[in-house]
């Protein structure tokens, strides 16, 4: 009778420690994949949608270009009426003889 | 100069080197007239702004073929200027003729393709990369 008990707890601990151990590693890397393949989804989505939400900032700044403003203070008309942009004293001046078209 | 610009500004304008001057040619009729004169009217009202419209009219140079008094006005508001001034200034038989006036001048000077680029005296015709400028650049800011 003890011998007997003896099997069945033997058995008992064989099919414990042989299927404990698998089965919780599985889930849990399954479970840092899924978690990371999330955060990458999420970081993706975020910086998919920066782009979107910067759309119209983007659209405002074509309307007032920045190059324009970028020389703000350096700007200035000439005495025969034409328009410059730079140091009043810079070493070289460059006339643009140009249309808008 | 056109999509070499920013890179200029950036490099040369902006660090003190190079001084840029927009002379107007008028090579094709009504629509280079009224584009200019949109740019007269609104640098009355500040050079930066004249700068700022600059930059928009190239931008929309397209629309510029069939635009009327009306799409002016609108850019014109758009760069920020008072729109009352602006229509004042438009609509003034003596801006039309300060615009024409640089045109002709620059005709005696014997400029008639566009764009022409005078730099410190030495005249570069047509379209050129960045470093074609920035070459004549650095050669005039050492020879000074």
């Amino acid at each position: 009778m003890t011998r007997l008990w003896m099997i069945v707890l033997l058995a008992l601990l064989a099919a414990c420690s042989g299927s404990a151990t698998e089965p919780t590693r599985a889930p849990a890397a399954a479970a840092t994949d899924t978690a990371a393949d999330d955060a990458s989804v999420e970081t993706e989505s975020e910086t998919a949608g920066e782009p979107a939400e910067l759309e119209p900032a983007v659209t405002e700044v074509t309307d007032q270009p920045e190059e324009a403003t970028s020389t703000a203070g350096l700007n200035g008309r000439n005495e025969d009426g034409t328009f410059y942009r730079g140091a009043a004293d810079a070493p070289v001046t460059i006339i643009e003889y140009s249309d808008f078209l | 100069m056109l999509g070499t610009e920013p890179q200029i500004i950036a490099s040369y304008v902006e660090t003190g080197r190079v001084k840029i001057v927009f002379w107007p040619v008028l090579n094709h009729g009504d629509p280079s007239i009224y584009s200019t004169l949109t740019a007269e009217c609104v640098g009355q009202q500040g050079s930066d702004a004249f700068w700022t419209v600059h930059e928009l009219l190239f931008t929309n140079q397209r629309d510029l073929w069939t635009a009327g008094r009306n799409y002016y006005v609108d850019t014109a508001v758009r760069v920020g200027v008072d729109q009352a001034t602006f229509e004042a200034c438009y609509d003034s038989p003596s801006s039309l003729d300060a615009v024409l006036a640089l045109d002709n001048l620059r005709r005696q000077r014997g400029v008639f393709n566009q764009p022409t680029f005078d730099v410190n005296g030495q005249i570069i015709a047509g379209l050129h990369s960045y470093e074609v400028f920035a070459d004549v650049f650095d050669r005039m800011s050492v020879e000074r």
